[in-house]
């Protein structure tokens, strides 16, 4: 593999990417401190199942299965919001990414910053008041029809299975990697895990499952952090000294090249994390589970707050901590002179190294705590997306009673879960870390701009919004394929078709063209009955008023 | 709201955005340096940070008090 190779890996692996390739690596080499591991991943398992079962009791309608009842609080919202978008790989990868020298990191934890922030103002108020259960339904209160139903339901479903085929995948590679089970039994356990929440209490249990979560990361993040800056008499400035020392013995002056040269690739990642994090659908449905519109808001403010502080203690303390105190331990290193399990594995070693095998196995668990509270998100949005927008609306017209919705929303959640176990079976050791890329880039894309046009664009029309939905949902997949990462590391040809690694910076803006292009020449631009919905959705979306059931204005 | 509260808000966000481009210009620079800037370039990826976290969290502050439709704040 050569080095660009390498750094893409590494770079994607802040989402989940390269694990399965650091457990083929070294499969079973961390596995010895399996025992504590695994009695703490059985604690999880317990408090877990437990709170499905709670909040099974606590679910009558489907309302509250697909939203909790919109009884969340903005406070615990917040919380479940970062718990759903710090992914196990965020834990890891991102101090994988700076162990291994890559300065992308600081990409990926400045991005989604603004990603909250375009959340907070112009997503989270008019998604509260104008949606129900998926993003789907706000743009087919604006443009009714099957197509957009269709397009809506395929989007979400695009993203959310190819974040979650890379979950799964990595999920198994970590438990390969930290108690030594097999692939398929680690993706059939994870998988039956999410299952059970999501079928048993809904966005209930899915919440608190992610609340839990989060918390067990901010703490654990908090301690790591303590007991690392303890080592160097809280001096920060002693700390990269110390990594400072052990890099350049690594990698001596000359430091390597780095796999963003380009400014285009940059930008691009860039532009991929922030926006596509305000079009991911599993933080998306998030902000119907709150009462009203300002607990919608004070949801993101608690989220940007705790994946801010997190992401600082992540990067600037805990990586570098790694980097000073893991770094060239000859007991941690494989035969090749490489880290055991990978860069990825640095935070575990840490652990280890701070605190022995206790707190090694504390971490292990809440890593894979953090594993399952995403992949019970995902499977929430991929569900919805099936049941709601393709069954019930497209298929059944919209006549279905309670009982069917949650019905329906349980076999399609059964549906998912066979897909996910199945891909991530045959996806195993490939490269999933695209899968990540073409999530975000496909969020960035394709949702984005559908949604925030049919919020905000008194102009777009129904022509437009499925054009312009359709160019970037294929466009930015094509642009992937095309691009270094499959067309040349994957497909073996010798020059890609399109040469960054990263194409939102062009997939996301020929989205917004193309929708404003099309509805421009529309016939129906400027129609009259158009514009008085619009009207109507655009002061609705801007009304506050607690939880309620929206009607179409048609 | 009064023109002066207007205008000092605007004034405030085109602050936050300067803040935040130069935040992430400084960010994509140290990414896309060598392995080795991780390392000697990190308090400026450090500063570049906070420098993104306040521009971004003081905007979501700033804007979102006001809940169209209502007096209601977010305290």
């Amino acid at each position: 593999m050569n080095r660009f190779s390498m750094s893409l890996g590494v770079t994607l692996g802040i989402i989940i990417g390269d694990l399965p390739l650091t457990a083929r690596a070294s499969n079973g080499q961390i596995a010895g401190h399996g025992s504590i591991a695994l009695s703490m991943f059985a604690v999880i398992v317990f408090i877990t199942i437990a709170v499905s079962f709670w909040a099974a009791r606590h679910v009558r309608s489907a309302h509250d299965f697909y939203t909790a009842g919109s009884r969340i609080s903005g406070l615990q919202n917040g919380l479940a919001i970062s718990g759903d978008f710090m992914s196990a790989s965020t834990f890891l990868g991102v101090v994988g990414l700076v162990f291994a020298g890559n300065g992308e990191a600081v990409i990926y934890i400045a991005s989604p910053i603004l990603g909250l922030a375009l959340l907070l103002l112009y997503v989270a108020e008019p998604l509260r008041n104008l949606g129900q259960y998926t993003v789907t339904q706000v743009i087919s209160l604006r443009f009714e029809g099957r197509a957009i139903r269709v397009f809506g339901a395929l989007s979400t479903l695009t993203v959310t299975l190819f974040y979650l085929i890379a979950q799964m995948v990595g999920a198994a590679a970590l438990l390969q990697i930290l108690v030594g089970i097999p692939n398929s039994a680690a993706v059939v356990l994870v998988a039956g895990l999410m299952m059970l929440y999501v079928l048993l209490g809904g966005m209930l249990a899915t919440t608190w499952v992610q609340i839990i979560k989060a918390v067990l990361l901010v703490g654990c993040v908090l301690l790591l952090s303590a007991i690392a800056l303890g080592h160097v008499g809280f001096d920060l400035s002693r700390l990269y000294e110390l990594a400072s020392h052990q890099i350049l013995a690594t990698q001596g002056a000359s430091g390597g090249s780095s796999a963003l040269a380009s400014p285009f690739s940059a930008l691009s990642l860039g532009v991929a994390m922030s926006f596509g994090m305000a079009g991911l659908p599993h933080l998306l449905i998030r902000f119907f589970t709150v009462p009203n519109a300002v607990e919608a808001r004070r949801s993101v403010l608690t989220a940007a707050f705790i994946i801010a502080g997190v992401f600082l203690l992540m990067v600037f303390v805990l990586a570098y901590a790694a980097i000073a105190f893991v770094q060239n331990r000859p007991e941690l290193l494989d035969a090749k002179g490489h880290l055991q399990g990978g860069a990825n594995m640095a935070v575990i070693h840490l652990a280890g190294v701070l605190g022995g095998e206790v707190l090694l196995g504390v971490v292990a668990a809440v890593t894979f705590a953090t594993i399952l509270a995403v992949v019970a998100g995902l499977t929430m949005a991929g569900a919805g997306a099936l049941a709601n927008d393709l069954y019930v609306q497209v298929l059944r017209g919209g006549s279905v009673g309670d009982t069917a919705q949650v019905r329906s929303f349980r076999i399609a959640t059964v549906l998912v879960t066979a897909a996910a176990i199945a891909f991530g079976i045959v996806f195993e050791g490939q490269s999933i870390a695209y899968m990540v890329s073409l999530a975000f880039t496909v969020a960035a894309s394709a949702n984005f701009p559908v949604l925030i046009l049919a919020i905000y664009w008194k102009g777009l029309t129904r022509r437009g919004v499925l054009m312009g939905g359709w160019v970037g949902l294929i466009g930015s997949v094509l642009l992937i394929v095309a691009g270094p990462a499959i067309w040349v590391g994957v497909l073996g040809h010798p020059q890609p078709l399109f040469p960054y690694a990263y194409p939102a910076l062009a997939s996301m803006p020929l989205a917004f063209l193309t929708a404003w292009m099309v509805s421009r020449f529309d016939p129906r631009y400027a129609d009259p009955a158009a514009q008085r919905t619009f009207a109507e959705l655009s002061r609705r979306a801007q009304e506050h008023r607690p939880a309620s059931i929206p009607t179409p204005v048609h | 709201m009064s023109l002066v509260n207007r205008n000092l808000r605007r004034s405030l966000l085109a602050f936050c955005t300067a803040v935040y481009a130069a935040g992430m210009i400084t960010i994509i620079e140290v990414a896309r340096g060598s392995p080795l800037r991780v390392i000697t370039d990190v308090k400026y990826a450090l500063a570049a940070y906070c420098c993104v976290v306040i521009s971004c969290i003081g905007s979501m502050l700033l804007f979102s008090r006001r809940v169209a439709g209502s007096s209601e704040t977010i305290s």
